[in-house]
Formats: C-alpha cells, structure tokens, sequence
C-alpha cells in the first residue's frame, strides 16, 4: 500500500491516513460530545422544569454571570491556582537541585520523591484528610504531643484554611513531575559554562540567577501548562477533603452541582463551555510560542 | 564553606524526605489501627496495631478481599490495553506531523494539543448516551478509547516534539536503500525513541491508573471498575473505613510506584525533548 | 424453558378452545380484568417471564446472590445486579434520562430524591401496582408519593432514634433517659461536671448532607415546624435552633468543636469510642455500638426517643430507600415483579440479616418485634409511631439546593463565622426565591 516511494504523489494521501484513527477518536469522542455540551448551554434544560424548554440562546450564561455564588468558585479556582503554580516550579526547582548533586544517596532520594506521583487524586485526598483530621489527624497528634496547643486544630473548618490545604496536597502529587522535568533540563546544562562563569569569578548565587533560571525557562513553561490544568480541573482533592461545601467549591465542583445536583443541564453546560473557554483562549497562545520555539521541518 | 554546603545538603534531603514521605508513613499507621482505636486514642503509634485490613483486602474468599484483587486486575489491564491502544495510533499521528507536509497540517495539530482543556464534565453527558446506543457502558474496552481521547494530546506531542529532533538525515539515508516512509519510521526512527516512548506510557499508564470520574460513570461494575472506585466504596453509609482506605491506597501505589521508580530517567526525558531547540 | 413452553401451549389451547365459544361481549370484561390483575397478584401456577433486568442500588442494599438465583428460578427472570455508589446513582439516573434511556431497570430512590424526580417525571407511577394490602402495610409509601404517583416502593426503613450511654448516665447520676432537650442538655451538663466525658453530645456540623438531615430533626423536635403553613420557612423555629447550637459550642461547651470538620459517620465514630454520651442516629446504631470490633461500648448503650419539648413527647422523621422503574426501562412487567418480591417477608429477612436494614412492611416489623429480633424493640416501635414528615406538602424539588444552603449556614454559625440571626435570614431568603421559581 506505501509501496511509493518517499517524496512521491502518495505522500499525499499517507498524512492523512496515519493521523485518521485519531482525528475519528477526537472528533468522536471530544468535538461532537463538547458541541453537543455548547448546544445545551444554549437551551433551557433544567430537568425539574420539564415544561420550560427550548432554545433560550444566551440566557443561560447571562443568569450565571449575574448569580454571585458562582464568584466564589472564580476567586477560589484562582487562589488555589497561584499557589499551586508558585508552590511547584519552587519546590520542583528545589528538588532538582538537591537531585542534581552528586551524593551517594543519590538514587535513592530520586525514589522518594517520585513517589507522590504515583498516587491516584482521589486516594490522594483521602489520605491527607487523615493528615488534618482534628482527632486522629498526625499534625494535631503532634501539636497536642509537643504542648504546642491545649485542644486540637480543626485544619478543615476555614475556607481559606481548606483551599491552602488542597493546594498543599496538590502540589504533593505535581512536585514529582515537575522536578523530573527540570532535573533533566539541569542535566542538559554544558558543565564547561559553571566552570567559566566561575572563572569570571560568579558565585552559585549568580550562577543560579544568570546562566540555570535562563536554561530552565523552556521546561518552566511546560510545568506552568500541565500545572495549570491540574489547577483549573481540580476536583477530586476538594471533595474528598470537604465535600461539596458552598465556600470551597472550585469550578468544576461548582459546574458538577449544577448538573447532577440541581440537575439544570442547561446551566452547568454553559458554565462548562465558559470554563473551557477561559483555559482554551491561554493555552491556543501557549501552543502557538511552543511553536515557534520548535522548528518542525 | 564545604561543611556548611554539606549541612544544607543534609537538611534539604531530610526535608524532601518528610514532605514525600511523610503523610505516606502516617497512612502506614493508619493502615494498621484499628477503627476503635482511630478514635479513642491519644498516643500518636496505635496500641494494638494489626494487620487485619491488610488480611482482608488481600483474601481472595473475603468480600472486600475480591472486590479489591478484582479491580486491581481490572486496573491493570485496563492501564495495559490502554497503552497498547494509544501508543501505536500515537506514533503514526505524531510522525506525520513532525516529518509530512500536508494541507491543514498546523489547524489539526492546534485542533489536537487544543483538547487539552476539556474537561470529564464536558463531554460524559454525551460519551454515556452514546455508548448506551453502542452497548460500550460497563465495557473495557469503551473506557479504553475514552482514554485515548483524553490522552492523545499528550502523547502526541511528546512524540512528535521528539521526532523533530531527530537529524532528517539518517531517514534519507534509508529512503535512498529503498525504504518507503513506513519502514523508515520502524527502523530509523523508533529505535532512536526509546526513551519518549517509555515516557509516553508511562504517563499513559499512571493517568489510566487514576481515572475515578469517568469509570464510576462509564463503568462501574465488578468486571470493569478500577482500583480508584473500589477504594471510595469503604466509605459506607455507616462508617467510613480509614484502615482500609489507606491500606488499600498504599497497595495500590506499589504497581505505578514500582514502574515510575524503574524507569524515571524516561519519564522526564521524554517531556523535556521538545522543549529545547531541535 | 421446557415448563414455559407447556405453559404456553395450555394457555393457546384454552385460549383457543374458549374464543370461538364466549361471546363477545363478555370476553371484553374478562381480559380487561385479568389485564389489571395480572401484574398485582401472583397467579396460582407462576407464570414464568423470558426476561432479564438490571437492577441498580447501593452497596448496602445488596443482598446474596443465593437469594437472587432463587427468584430467577421462581419467575424465569434473570436479574443483573449492579452495586453503585450512592451519589453516583443519582447521576447516572439523570445522565440516562437525559439520553433518554434508562439507567437501570429498578433504579434506587432515595427519600430526598422525590420532590425532584416527581417534577422530572423520570419514573413511572406505580399506582396501577400497587394493592390497598400492600399500601397498608407500607406506611412509608406515602414518602415516595407525589402529586397522587407513587414513584418508588421503599425497601429500607430508616428513621432518627436516639442512643445513649447508660453508663455515662448513670455515673452522672441520672437513672431516667431524659424526655425532653432541656432535659438532655441538663443531663450533658451533669456529665460533663462529672468529668466523664468532655464533649457528651455531638451534631455532625461540617457541610454535608447529614448535618442537614440533623439540623432538621433538632427543629422538628426541639422546636417544631420547619416551615409555615403557605411553605416558607419558619424563621423562629430555625433561629431556635442556631442559638440552641451556638450555645452548646460556645457557651455551654457540650459539643465539641471538632464536629465542624466532622461528618455524621465520625460523630457516630465518637459514639462507638466513647468519647460521647449521646447521639441521635439510625436504628443500626445499637447494633454497631454493641459490635466489639468497632465499639468500645459494647453493652453499655441504650435506645432512647428522640428528645421532645413541652407537650411534645418525641419527634422524628423518616429517611427511607426505595425503587422504582424508569419511564425508559423496557421491562416494566418483570421489574415490578422484582420490586414485589424485594420488599417480600424474604428479602426483607436478608436485608435485615446482611445490611442491618429495617423492614418496611408494618407486619414484618411487628414480627421481628415480637420475635425478639430486635433490641429494645418497643422503643423502636413507639419512635416509629412519632414519624413524621419536615414537609408536609412532601419532599420539595428544590431539596438539593435547599440542603447545600443548610448545610452552608449551619457550618458558619458553628464556626463562629456568622450569627444565628444572619443564617436564619440567609436560610429565610432562599427558600423565598425557590418558592418564587
């Protein structure tokens, strides 16, 4: 079938023929499905107002853009956002660096620290609420142990409190990835460049700053966008560590409640299309820098 | 200087240690207290610790016991198939992208890596109907190609970010001894992936792994439900059972702990190719 | 399948035989009777159906399969029982509806899911099912009835009783279960002066559904109505019961402040560790503080009434599980046929034994009463007779988001973040705009 040869008239029709399994995958089981999602944002379909249906075109949007409870998930999507982005190029920076030494136990802290990783988000969450648990939670264990409070903290009980947590517990699991990533960019840094900064007689410190953040940047930009789908999709995490609470609820908790629990499929698709609006628009720019940074033939 | 460059050394790791470690070990004791003592006690170790959770989860004959070793299984293989699945028609998209020039090659490459942002919630409404009118719910092999969707951008670009890397050369070359594109691409190409390829399933493997939303819809009976579903079901209507969750969360983080040990110089290796100027 | 085939074969041949000799006239009654009759009562040879239906409930309405492959042999049909979790089901129910299909053929339905489902219209009415017998021997029917349908049969009864520490009490020097909530926090007091536990009474405070099912209970019995006779809700019952939970945290010291991360299972965790001296639960509680697995209190708990006040001896309401059939399942006949028999002397006898859950059926209780199989079973009996309902017009459809709201201002007052009066008003407002819709 490709018996052609490279270069020839059927180079034409073979693109096409080894991306076609998955374009018919994507569109099947993402366009279609999120077209049919942006067409239920336009009508009325709140499945307990059986009789109010129809095509209602913006209304659904102009009723959640002017509903205050859903700012809430905006601020705290956003909150929890900046630190868990902050939180892992920092700590994944630092891992690296210690990776990065050379040492004996080399290998053997590279082990531990990847470990997280391997946990699935939702066992993930569950287990740190048995962290901050205020009876049997090993931080009030601790505090209680070293006479550092008289009764124990309820870690869970303040919105703000809850939403540093999850970030926390977030981070946890992305730290690995991310010190993975910037490992293997320190390592691709020439030796030969330290040993002549050196002899221009540059500290670590400068060192770091001016030739190690500079190479870093390409893979700090891949942390930030896998980071930050972690961040916007966080979903698992906040509830197995609060539930559906109406303070803490992020977007996608928020989205999830309008569909399953107030079952108005109308709304909650119009949310989910806003929210996947807001990280398509980034993300369409972030491609297109990736872009120009590779050079495909 | 050298000593104290030694401290901060030694501390850094203590405290990466602590920070991964740590809310593992605290689920370890966890795993071993009892229900009664979870909530009585005031000593931080358990008085009594036992075993009994590990027992029970893993007695084939017991009802936790083979709903656990079940979806174990059904994890695995479903991690394995998914791999399979991907990889292959992965590698195909990818090195057209990467060495074809092709009408709308750059609007469908966008229109892939653009997935990205979709969301479970956008598209399960749909996904469940029409694999109702299939008959794919409660299957494998629909989990399978869901999967694929959700994870085709990814390793896509993985790939094809590393394929660019590749001097053209070494393919002309073998064009010249009369190979089609094909073949080219198996014999030239492939074997100088190794590292991207392990890298994209074993991202493939650990996000199937820890699927929950989409097989609790999709798929949640015994044949097919995944170890994630499984756990979250020691939370009865009565009583939500810790020793057992950690327990199971701890056996269940040895199969991806165990891989992503083995092969971690792949994983990031993979990801950063792209990255850098080809 | 050779038995069907018989069957099959009498019924053609006396269909044939009779056709050409009735007269028309009358055979119009007769198969309009049998018509109506058919599905209600089992007739004398068991006509066996060529079907199999899929059966979705939660994990603690799983019965053995034994039992299963034994109604599969009575009837011929074969049932596909799929275990879901709980909130998941409810899901599926409406990702399946909204694709017109039907998530299972008998579907659980929970107690709170009514008022949506009743305006959804997603499951069939049962009326034509259902017998007077039967609707006599249910009481709880009525909480699955809606607008006159019946939309689901209840399997699992479940009400709020209270339990408490007899020792705890009695080392505190009270010998009588308290009658009232006065008379309950004037017991906590005692206990907590005598310094044998620190926190005796615990409310599941965190914002989760079983808070609002407990804020719920305290109104109705400590106060009264939560709402007003034209359905908005009663502002002085439900701030009576804020300041009532914002004294206990912050004044008294009677509930510990820990419940505000806690949910209804842990509180009962305390229960079983003995750190707490009462609770109100579900009538399964008994069975759990008696179980020496889990409980450090084996044998030193007692059931109670839910507390009353005034006059008012006891208040309670029911938290029942149900089935029903969607309007999309194509197997109506043998899903009822399943239903009929899952709320039978038999099943229920399994979903007693294995999942601990009480009969629903008036004269199967009475039974295990008299049987002796249920602990303090008079108490029980007299608690179900104080059953009643926090909507009287019936579970609204707003339910769900009436809940989170709860849930949302209790977890404020309890944590001292907003004042009782604000909750009220937050609470108050809410359900004016849901009546407004």
């Amino acid at each position: 079938m490709f018996k052609q040869k490279p270069g020839s008239r059927k180079d034409t029709v073979l693109p096409y023929l080894l991306i076609l399994p998955m374009v018919l995958i994507i569109v099947g089981l993402v366009y279609y499905p999120v077209g049919r999602t942006i067409m239920t944002s336009f009508e009325a379909k709140d499945f307990t107002k059986p009789l109010q249906t129809g095509f209602v075109f913006l209304d659904n949007y102009k009723a959640l853009l002017t509903d205050s409870t859903i700012w809430h998930s905006v601020t705290n999507t956003l909150y929890v956002l900046v630190l868990i982005l902050v939180g892992t190029i920092t700590l994944g920076i630092f891992t690296s660096l210690v990776l990065f030494k050379d040492s004996p136990i080399k290998g053997f802290v590279l082990a531990i620290t990847i470990l997280p990783w391997a946990l699935p988000p939702i066992v993930n969450g569950l287990l740190w609420r048995g962290v901050f648990h205020p009876q049997f939670g090993i931080i009030n264990k601790l505090l209680l142990e070293l006479n550092i409070v008289e009764t124990g903290i309820q870690w869970l009980s303040k919105p703000f409190l809850v939403l540093t947590i999850a970030s926390l517990v977030v981070m946890w699991r992305t730290v690995p990835l991310a010190s993975m990533v910037f490992l293997s960019a320190l390592t691709a840094i020439p030796s030969d460049i330290y040993e002549s900064a050196q002899m221009d007689g540059c500290n670590s410190v400068s060192a770091f700053r001016y030739i190690t953040l500079p190479m870093l940047r390409p893979s700090i930009a891949i942390v930030l966008t896998l980071t930050s789908f972690v961040g916007v999709n966080l979903f698992d995490e906040i509830v197995s560590l609060t539930g559906f609470s109406g303070q803490t609820r992020t977007l996608l908790v928020e989205a999830y409640i309008r569909l399953f629990s107030f079952l108005n499929f109308g709304q909650g698709s119009a949310f989910v299309a806003l929210i996947m609006l807001a990280s398509a628009v980034p993300t369409y720019f972030y491609i297109r820098y990736l872009n120009a940074q590779v050079e495909y033939s | 200087m050298k000593k104290k460059f030694q401290w901060v050394y030694i501390l850094s790791v203590a405290f990466l240690i602590i920070w991964s470690l740590g809310p593992i070990a605290w689920s370890i004791v966890m795993s071993v207290t009892t229900q009664k003592e979870m909530f009585s006690s005031t000593t931080i170790l358990p008085q009594e610790p036992t075993l009994t959770n590990y027992q029970k989860l893993l007695k084939q004959d017991s009802k936790p016991g083979s709903a656990f070793l079940r979806g174990m299984r059904n994890s695995l293989s479903t991690s394995i198939l998914t791999i399979a699945f991907v990889l292959p028609i992965a590698v195909l998209s990818a090195y057209a992208f990467s060495r074809i020039k092709f009408k709308g090659r750059e609007v469908i490459r966008i229109g892939l890596l653009i997935t990205f942002v979709v969301p479970a919630l956008a598209t399960i409404i749909t996904l469940y109907q029409m694999f109702g009118l299939w008959g794919l719910l409660d299957k494998k092999i629909g989990l399978i190609i869901i999967y694929a969707s959700s994870f085709f951008p990814l390793s896509v670009w993985m790939l094809s970010n590393h394929f660019c890397t590749l001097p053209r050369e070494l393919e002309e070359a073998a064009w010249l001894d009369g190979c089609t594109r094909i073949q080219g691409l198996f014999k030239v190409v492939l074997p100088l992936s190794y590292p991207v390829l392990f890298a994209a399933a074993l991202t493939i493997f650990l996000n199937t792994w820890n699927q929950f939303m989409i097989p609790l819809i999709m798929a949640p009976v015994p044949e097919t439900k995944p170890l994630t579903v499984v756990i979250t079901e020691f939370v009865t209507k009565h009583s939500t059972e810790y020793g057992m969750i950690t327990a199971g969360g701890l056996l269940a983080l040895i199969p991806p702990a165990f891989i992503a040990i083995i092969f971690r110089k792949y994983i990031a290796g993979g990801l950063v190719a792209g990255s850098v100027k080809g | 399948m050779k038995k069907t085939l018989f069957i099959c074969v009498i019924a053609m041949l006396v269909l044939a035989a009779c056709t050409p000799k009735a007269p028309a006239p009358t055979a119009a009654p007769a198969t309009e009777a049998a018509a109506t009759e058919a599905p209600v009562t089992e007739t004398a040879a068991p006509q066996k159906m060529d079907a199999s239906i899929t059966v979705m409930v939660p994990p603690w309405a799983e019965i053995p399969s034994e039992l299963i492959d034994k109604f599969t042999k009575e009837t011929g049909i074969k049932v596909d029982m799929q275990i879901v979790g709980w909130d998941e089901i409810h899901n599926k129910i409406a990702i399946a509806a909204a694709g017109n299909t039907a998530a299972a053929d008998v579907v659980e339905v929970d107690w709170s899911w009514v008022g949506e489902f009743a305006s959804t219209g997603w499951f069939m009415p049962l009326n034509e099912f259902v017998t007077e017998d039967m609707k006599k021997d249910i009481p709880l029917i009525q909480t699955f009835t809606a607008g006159g349908n019946i939309l689901a049969i209840p399997y699992a009864n479940d009400f709020r009783i209270g339990t408490y520490n007899k020792a705890h009490f009695d080392a505190a020097g009270i010998k009588e279960p308290p009658k009232t909530w006065d008379e309950l926090v004037q017991a906590a007091q005692a206990i907590k002066k005598a310094g044998i536990v620190q926190y005796p009474l615990g409310f599941p405070l965190s914002a989760s559904e079983g808070a609002t099912t407990y804020f719920l209970l305290i109104t109705l019995s400590r106060s009264g109505p939560v709402f007003n006779e034209d359905g908005t809700l009663n502002k002085e019952n439900v701030l009576s019961t804020m300041q009532f939970i914002y004294d206990l945290i912050y004044n008294q010291k009677l509930v510990d402040p820990n419940c505000t991360v806690m949910i209804d299972r842990e509180i009962a965790a305390n229960m079983y560790a003995g750190n707490q001296s009462f609770i109100n639960g579900d009538p399964g509680m008994l069975t759990r503080t008696n179980d020496p697995e889990r409980s450090k209190v084996v044998g030193q708990t007692a059931r109670m009434l839910v507390p009353g006040h005034g006059d008012v001896r006891s208040a309670t309401f029911g938290l029942p599980e149900g089935i029903g059939i969607p309007v999309n399942s194509k197997n109506k006949e043998a899903a009822w046929k399943f239903i009929e028999w899952f709320v039978s002397p038999e099943a229920a006898l399994a979903q007693f034994e294995v999942n601990g859950s009480l009969p629903v059926r008036t004269s199967i209780f009475s039974e295990y009463v008299n049987e002796g199989k249920l602990e303090q079973g008079d108490v029980l009996l007299e608690q179900v007779g104080y059953v009643t309902s926090f909507a009287p017009a019936g579970i609204p459809a707003w339910y769900p988001k009436f809940s989170l709201v709860v849930q949302e201002a209790l977890n404020k007052v309890a944590t001292g973040t907003m004042s009782p009066e604000a909750a009220t008003d937050m609470i108050a407002s809410a359900v004016d705009s849901f009546l407004k819709e």
